[in-house]
């Protein structure tokens, strides 16, 4: 018999059939597939997600991508399992590169903390870190298209109160 | 085919996925790992990114005179000390001040003293004014800094005119190299509740007599529960605090240290005004006198030592201070010849120190008679019980009597490492590896063992070794934490021996005069 097939709904209603392991990659998935079938998964199942389509095709395409790859467990000594930056590979590096260019950058991420894919999430922050190194105010704002909010006088008092950090 | 319902969505702050509208946790998240130039970059930016990434940037701070000179593994930012005042001015934002978590002075006085008024200028002014409550690690080692101008505990005790009632609560650490650090513990600033006054006050301050009122605030001192005076310096300079006008502390531990020297004798009549002994639980008393025939430790105890005045103590510490026979005779007649009265004592703890006068010698017996009125007692502890004015005849009755078989290997082991010992210069480096494999001569591992000079030096080096466990630092009081139990695989054997030999047996004539009795610690070897 024909191993069972998830099938994730997008909000604007496109549909991506997937393995249950790539699924799975999501701790939210898993925890819906085993509340769905405690014994296991004996039929199909469809799980409608509040994301849109062009989003969740990114994100089963990082899970397709990492199906087989074993992620360190959180430790549980380690408060904040994301406290230390992961190593990116030259695949995350481009699959990031092609998501910032589309605009879908943040909406990834959101994505990744919604559903609970640690490692997705992991690297997503640590790429936008990385996109802040190194870069002024005025480029961190135009890089991430933030306006200013400071009025001159306020912008004037933070530049004096910063003068301490090096 | 399953269908799940639809996977509820956390909410979001707006449909737009701009990064400004991550959820707090992932931003905080995302600028964790970058670097002060970053995070002042971000910082920057606009309004929310300013509080996140201040949040990061105030939270540690480390102060220094070299950037390269701190470096560690925690994250923090280092603020040179050049910029202080910058930094000062910052802080004095209740907004900024609310993510400081610590601020530490690495900076070293070098020809130039440091002075740090301006940091502790703003931190006073933030705790203040502020009715919130901002607790933050503090730690200064730069010692130059603090005996020429002063710490921050000084610095706000004497500003302490200013204070507010819901003043926020700080801890100061000073590390044990200069234990004369005024040191306040969680303290609610406003609300003494734990004081160590220690000896080099006078070397903080240099002119106590005149600064001396601006240091204790009388009024402030009237919630103080735990005071700690680990020194005759200290003691004298609360009795020379104390007039008329103040009113009694009401406290839960005290610790008194004084030694009677030339005058200055410590009467009760003196402490009695400053202390209302009615609500102490803890007591700790370190005496010495340097006069012969003196009995000023003596008196003071028997007037302590009433079911009415202390009806609340539970806790009891003695601790000889004298260095010679002087104070050891008064000690004899205390622990010989007192009568112990409180009634809801649990424990006591009596260190005689180190000294050895054969006319000094205490009776076990007598003491024990002379605490078994007491219901309550459930631990006895002496230290130094393994000395010889305790245990005559020590050699003999620690090291002979049972012949068990575990003793009989024991006796071995002893002869075996004395004579290790005694071939390695008594260096007492008994790391297994060394003496695993040394060669055992049967004449050296007779299960007697000989009563010569190597066995009583190795014995004298097992009994320091167990005593050791206890603190015994001199600067400081023993209420807290003033034993903790080590093992190592040879000294377990010497403990089973010698609570075999004789320990037992004392421990026996302990239960059954005072059936209460839960633990006894004799010389670092718990009995229970």
């Amino acid at each position: 018999m024909a191993r069972p097939k998830v099938t994730l709904v997008s909000s604007d209603g496109e549909t991506f059939i997937v393995e249950q392991r790539v699924a799975e990659r999501s701790i939210t998935i898993k925890s819906a597939i085993e509340f769905a079938g405690v014994d296991g998964l004996t039929a199909d199942i469809e799980i409608p997600l509040l994301i849109e389509g062009k989003v969740l095709k990114k994100v089963v395409e990082w899970c397709e991508h990492y199906k087989t790859t074993k992620f360190p467990e959180p430790d549980e000594n380690q408060v904040d399992v994301l406290s230390r930056p992961p190593v990116l590979t030259k695949w995350d590096n481009k699959f990031f590169r092609l998501c910032f260019e589309q605009d879908m950058m943040f909406e990834i991420i959101m994505a990744a903390n919604y559903l609970n894919i640690n490692q997705l999430l992991h690297v997503g922050c640590t790429t936008v870190a990385n996109m802040m190194k190194g870069n002024s105010t005025e480029q961190i704002r135009e890089l991430f298209n933030v306006p200013n909010d400071f009025t001159p006088e306020e912008e004037a008092a933070i530049k004096r109160e910063d003068r301490w950090t090096k | 085919m399953i269908v799940c319902p639809t996977l509820t969505v956390p909410a979001t702050r707006s449909q737009l996925p701009q990064i400004c509208n991550l959820p707090d946790d992932l931003i905080a998240t995302i600028i964790s790992n970058l670097s002060t130039k970053d995070l002042k970059a971000l910082a920057q930016v606009n309004i929310p990114f300013r509080y996140h990434s201040n949040a990061v940037l105030y939270r540690d701070i480390v102060l220094v005179d070299d950037y390269s000179s701190w470096n560690s593994e925690e994250p923090c930012t280092k603020c040179h000390l050049s910029s202080i005042v910058a930094l000062a001015q910052a802080l004095n934002d209740a907004s900024i001040f609310q993510h400081v978590r610590s601020i530490k002075i690495r900076s070293q006085s070098k020809l130039n003293v440091n002075d740090y008024t301006n940091l502790y200028s703003s931190l006073n002014s933030v705790w203040n004014v502020s009715d919130s409550l901002y607790p933050i690690q503090f730690e200064n080692y730069d010692y130059p800094s603090i005996e020429k101008h002063h710490s921050l505990n000084q610095y706000i005790a004497n500003q302490a005119i200013r204070f507010n009632p819901y003043n926020c609560s700080y801890e100061a650490i000073s590390d044990n190299k200069f234990s004369n650090v005024i040191v306040l513990s969680e303290t609610d600033i406003d609300h003494y509740t734990t004081y160590t006054c220690l000896q080099s006050m006078s070397m903080l301050i240099p002119n106590l007599s005149s600064r001396s009122n601006s240091i204790l605030n009388w009024t402030n001192m009237c919630q103080l529960q735990h005071l700690y005076l680990d020194t005759h310096a200290s003691t004298e300079f609360l009795l020379q605090q104390f007039n008329s006008n103040c009113s009694q502390l009401s406290l839960r531990s005290l610790a008194i240290s004084h030694t009677h020297s030339g005058t200055s004798e410590l009467t009760m009549s003196q402490i009695s005004q400053i202390i209302d002994f009615s609500t102490i639980e803890k007591l700790e008393l370190r005496l010495g006198c340097m006069h012969h025939g003196c009995t000023c430790i003596v008196n003071f105890i028997s007037h302590l030592n009433s079911a009415e005045l202390m009806p609340n103590l539970e806790s009891f510490t003695l601790t000889n201070l004298g260095s010679d026979a002087r104070s050891a005779s008064q000690f004899k007649i205390v622990i010989n010849e007192t009568n112990f009265k409180w009634q809801s004592l649990r424990s006591i703890y009596i260190q005689f120190t180190n000294l050895n006068y054969s006319d000094c010698t205490l009776s076990m017996t007598k003491f024990i008679n002379n605490i078994k009125s007491i219901p309550t007692l459930q631990e006895i502890t002496i230290p130094d019980f393994l000395a010889t004015y305790w245990t005559s005849n020590r050699f003999d009755r620690l090291t002979t009597g049972c012949e068990c078989n575990q003793c009989i290997s024991c006796k071995r082991l002893f002869n075996d490492l004395s004579y290790y010992d005694s071939t390695n210069h008594f260096k007492h480096d008994f790391k297994s590896n060394h003496y695993n494999n040394m060669p055992t001569t049967s004449n050296l591992s007779l299960s007697l063992i000989t009563k010569n000079h190597n066995n009583i030096r190795f014995l004298q080096y097992l009994v320091s070794q167990l005593q050791s466990q206890f603190r015994s630092d001199p600067h400081y009081s023993l209420l807290e934490q003033p034993y903790c139990y080590v093992t190592n695989h040879y000294m377990e054997s010497f403990v089973k021996l010698f609570t075999h030999n004789y320990l037992q047996s004392v421990h026996q004539q302990v239960l059954q005069a005072i059936p209460s009795i839960q633990t006894i610690n004799l010389g670092g070897i718990p009995l229970k």
